[in-house]
């Protein structure tokens, strides 16, 4: 008898559960879904903290280790397991006639990890000086994880700081496309006629256009004096200026398909205004679609950038993005003796999977009825 | 479409003059840079050469007239007319365009039938992850990592589109042999991405085709399974397909551009970017016009094979 | 062994489906026959497991859906098949389907493909399996799409279906199913999209070939005015279950089961007092999935005792001849 109250009751939770909660659980089911949207919390956690995580000054030179190769992690030596991972130093050498460095590691140096350690100086959210690190070696010693670069800077701390520009690019990219398309979708699926006319042929023409010459010309438009947190934003605008036309489209077309519902008619009928019927019966009913399309446009920001700045045309260095760190690889010569410099394009890789990962997800619990 | 492309010269314009500045302004500051003299003279000759000094819209009307009777005005960098630079390297630009659209095509329409017709099997899990990585590699990216997998594990450079024996010859046999040899890594490094794209958009159209009434009901009548995929659903999943030439072209051109940089191609990709460095207001304009026109007239084509092959739109059309 | 001279016979016949979220019993233990000419009414409210119960018969449940039981198909040559054994793509059951069991469906808007026009997915039909030539099938679907009553069918044979109206759509797919003279016709809703005048010809229309063709229908409706219409015995489904069998007499003017007699309360009637409200069964009807124990519809029965309804399933009983009755008030 419990038992079967207890069913009834299950099912009645199924039908008065909310749309939201219905597509969480929807959602959960969604394995890749979690897993993608799992790695990118922890991007953006650690570049929230990327002083606190990176190990070194992103632009501090080590003139010793110029294209060092990442040092390894080890918890074995000679003597067996030890608890406190450690790192061994490097021993350069310079090949006479070529002049290329190479370097091995060097074991009878051994520098261990130590957690919350001091080490160069940073400010937190550029507001907090500190000098508190998660992890680093004593100061004598040296640790790069992913290698450094032609100056000798560390690649580990460099990607790290690089990911706070090109993740939060691809959010602020999207916000501003969100807005366009809202406005513009909005506008044009809702009051329809010449207006959507207009706007429907301006939204061809921009898709039939190749968008990376189009951001080329436009990036090479920006003035090359502007500091770089204009140049920041302009290339942000650049990209949402292609980046809105599918949000408007997504607007207009489940605008159009609402518009003839049936509580649309009630509300008009009722007297409400174009504006209260918009935001208050409209956008709730397709935020969900909306969610899914912006999380599906963020990596196409995020290439956006990467490729822009690759080539020169974007964020300039000292700046640092994936796409500026990548500019490094650009000679295919430099790439085949030192891969390492492709780590930041592995991060682009797993970022913009994960942003599918997630998208896809939430794209089937989008319908959770169905 | 005339409307469009008639867009596109604005744009195209309006893009060009928009860095502040000229290429003159440049030229002369490198001149000062090096320590030469500037001539005040030489640099008001080459003003009126180039009709820098005119009004914009007057500047954009010469320029549309001269384009318009063949004209496209020269390159400052090169000092030589736009229009040879252009045709120099479009022959190849389009060729590599449309390799790379049959490729896309070829791969991706049977693997989309194979993985709706086989949904959640291993060959179809394998796809899918293949897919979605394709989708998330920029393509420059994917074209570094080829390099230099070539060159660490082969020993050879896979850049460009010939052998230094034929990068100045004469078209021939021999030539052209040397072309087909070179087109596969650029093809599969620019189509990746739209083939990934296609796969999954082949496949979801052919899912929610297999999943309508009138499949169920040509089941119902013993019309077998293969029969079955390919006589319906394949015909109308290959509609979106058609229509996808519209974003697909854009994007192999796009796709292109930044390719044939790293991979150092004799496309027009390559003359854009150094003319954009060097703000090579002409060519710069002529090459993005180039590259616009193409993808628009190949938008064009497509509506017309859309409307060949869905008879409700043709009969639409018929009706009105 | 064929006596009573049977067509097809349904063995506690089981369709589950496979989902994450459970098991969904949508068919639980079928059983009925169909008698050679005869029309069989299947009845019951949307969900209830009627167009699952056609489809198992044809072998084409949709994924994840899995059949079980008897089907057993007496064919013209005194042979007996069981469909359920069969392998549901295999060459033996698509030799059937379209040949000698047809099936046309509720929406005749989506059911015709709209690539193709309606003579060749009639031919289609008819060369799978016939062995004629295209010109022969060509003249016999012409000759179909008269007998249903298409005006000019020589011309309308080219058409594409978005060209023809919803009536003569439905025609084209009787058409389709009839043209291989059928022993079995399986009519999913075939009225229920469409206005109700033509409806009505439609009804008439399949009365008329029945008796030409001389085939067995089975005809799924939630419709209890149509069935009255067509059927000569009637079965009613509740949720995957049948809950009352009997001759269209005996359900019209003696139904017993108390979802019976809801069901038949639900339809208006002319010349009943205007005022009176039409009674409405409460409640909808629940997923089969985990299911509660004891009858089926007891949360929603009027008749309802505790201790009795909610804890065992009532069995399937023959309270008269040719009337059978699934509830514990008659047992």
């Amino acid at each position: 008898m419990k038992n079967k109250q207890d069913k009834t009751s299950l099912e009645e939770k199924y039908y008065i559960a909310s749309q939201w909660q219905l597509m969480w659980r929807k959602f959960k089911k969604h394995k890749l879904a979690i897993f993608g949207g799992t790695i990118l919390s922890i991007f953006y956690f650690i570049t929230i903290f990327c002083g606190f995580f990176s190990t070194q000054d992103i632009y501090k030179r080590h003139t010793q280790y110029i294209y060092a190769p990442p040092q390894r992690i080890h918890f074995f030596d000679e003597k067996g397991f030890h608890l406190r991972p450690f790192v061994y130093g490097l021993k350069r050498k310079i090949d006479p006639v070529t002049f290329r460095r190479t370097y091995t590691e060097d074991r009878t140096k051994k520098y261990p990890i130590y957690f919350f350690t001091h080490g160069d100086k940073y400010r937190l959210w550029n507001l907090f000086p500190t000098d508190i690190h998660l992890f680093g070696v004593k100061s004598g010693g040296t640790i790069f994880i992913f290698g450094t670069d032609k100056l000798g800077r560390d690649l580990f701390s460099r990607n790290l700081h690089a990911a706070r520009i090109s993740l939060s690019i691809g959010l602020v990219g999207v916000f501003l496309s969100f807005i366009l398309g809202c406005i513009l979708g909005g506008i044009s699926g809702y009051f329809g006629g010449t207006v959507d006319m207009v706007i429907q042929r301006v939204i061809e023409f921009l898709i039939s256009i190749p968008t990376i010459p189009l951001w080329m010309c436009l990036a090479a438009a920006l003035p090359p004096h502007w500091s770089p947190i204009k140049v920041y934003f302009g290339i942000t605008i650049i990209l949402s200026i292609v980046g809105w036309c599918g949000l408007a489209r997504v607007v207009r077309g489940k605008l159009l398909e609402l518009r003839e519902e049936d509580f649309v008619m009630a509300a008009k009928i009722a007297g409400a205004t174009d504006y209260r019927i918009i935001t208050r019966h409209l956008l709730p009913s397709f935020l969900s679609y909306l969610i899914v399309n912006i999380t599906l446009a963020i990596p196409s920001m995020i290439l956006g950038e990467t490729s822009l700045s690759f080539l020169g045309l974007g964020l300039q260095p000292p700046v640092v993005s994936w796409g500026v760190l990548l500019q490094d690889a650009q000679n295919v010569r430099s790439v085949a003796l030192h891969p390492w410099l492709l780590i930041p394009g592995l991060f682009v890789i797993i970022t913009v999977l994960a942003f599918n990962f997630m998208g896809d997800g939430l794209r089937d619990a989008a319908d959770p009825y169905k | 479409m005339v409307i469009v492309l008639w867009a596109v010269s604005i744009t195209a314009f309006v893009i060009i003059q928009l860095p502040p500045g000229d290429f003159l302004t440049s030229y002369i500051m490198k001149l000062e840079a090096s320590g030469q003299i500037v001539d005040e003279a030489e640099i008001a000759a080459l003003r009126k050469q180039y009709d820098l000094d005119s009004p914009i819209h007057l500047q954009y009307c010469k320029w549309m007239w001269k384009m318009l009777h063949g004209d496209f005005g020269k390159s400052f960098e090169w000092n030589r007319p736009v229009r040879d630079l252009i045709a120099e390297r479009l022959p190849l630009t389009v060729t590599i365009s449309i390799f790379t659209l049959i490729f896309t095509y070829l791969l991706a329409i049977p693997i989309g039938i194979y993985s709706a017709a086989r949904q959640y099997s291993i060959g179809d899990y394998t796809f899918t992850v293949f897919g979605f990585i394709g989708l998330a590699t920029p393509g420059f990216l994917f074209a570094l990592i080829l390099m230099f997998f070539f060159y660490r594990y082969f020993g050879i450079s896979v850049g460009g589109l010939f052998s230094p024996q034929y990068q100045l010859a004469d078209w021939s046999g021999a030539k052209f042999i040397d072309l087909l040899k070179h087109l596969p890594i650029p093809v599969l490094v620019i189509g990746m991405a739209g083939t990934a794209g296609l796969i999954r958009i082949m496949r979801g159209c052919l899912l929610d085709e297999l999943r309508k009434q009138y499949v169920i009901t040509a089941r119902a009548k013993g019309v077998s399974e293969r029969r079955l995929l390919f006589k319906y659903p394949v015909r109308v999943a290959i509609n979106p397909i058609a229509s996808t030439i519209g974003w697909l072209l854009p994007g192999i051109v796009s796709g292109q551009t930044i390719v044939a940089i790293v991979l150092d191609l004799p496309t027009v990709g390559p003359l854009l970017f150094r003319s954009l460095v060097n703000q090579d207001m002409y060519l710069a304009g002529s090459s993005i016009m180039i590259l616009a026109f193409l993808t628009v007239i190949g938008t064009f084509i497509s509506d017309i094979l859309l409307v060949w092959l869905d008879p409700r739109i043709r009969y639409e059309k018929q009706a009105r | 062994m064929n006596n009573n001279n049977s067509l097809l016979e349904l063995k506690n016949l089981r369709t589950y489906f496979y989902l994450d979220e459970g098991v969904l019993k949508a068919v639980d233990g079928v059983s009925f026959k169909i008698k050679r000419e005869k029309t069989l009414g299947l009845v019951g409210e949307s969900g209830c497991g009627k167009s699952v119960t056609a489809q198992s018969i044809l072998r084409i449940v949709p994924h994840p859906g899995k059949t079980e039981g008897e089907i057993l198909f007496y064919q013209n040559n005194k042979k007996v098949i069981d469909l359920a054994r069969l392998d549901p793509f295999g060459k033996e059951i698509r030799n059937i389907r379209g040949n000698e069991i047809t099936m046309i469906f509720q929406e005749p808007m989506t059911s015709l493909s709209p690539l193709h026009t309606i003579g060749n997915q009639i031919m289609e039909a008819i060369l799978l399996h016939q062995k004629i030539n295209k010109q022969k099938a060509r003249r016999l679907a012409i000759e179909m799409l008269d007998k249903v009553g298409i005006p000019i069918p020589s011309q309308r044979i080219d058409e594409y279906p978005h060209q023809l109206s919803g009536g003569l759509r439905q025609r084209a797919m009787i058409a389709m199913a009839l043209c291989c003279k059928p022993n079995l016709l399986i009519a999913d809703e075939p009225t229920t999209a469409l206005d109700v005048t033509v409806q009505a010809q439609i009804l008439e229309l399949m009365k008329d070939l029945q008796k030409e063709f001389g085939m067995s229908i089975i005809y799924i409706t939630h419709n209890l005015g149509v069935i009255a219409e067509i059927t000569d015995e009637v079965a009613v489904m509740y949720l995957g279950k049948i809950v009352e069998y009997g001759s269209i007499d005996e359900i019209f003017h003696n139904p017993l089961h108390p979802y019976t007699v809801r069901l038949l309360k639900s339809i208006p009637k002319v010349g009943r007092k205007a005022r009176m409200r039409l009674e409405s069964i409460k409640g909808a009807v629940p997923l089969p999935l985990g299911l509660p124990r004891g009858c089926r519809f007891y949360p929603r029965c009027p008749q309802f005792k505790e201790g009795l309804c909610n804890l065992d399933n009532p069995p399937l009983v023959e309270v008269q001849e040719k009337h059978k009755v699934r509830c514990f008030l008659f047992g």
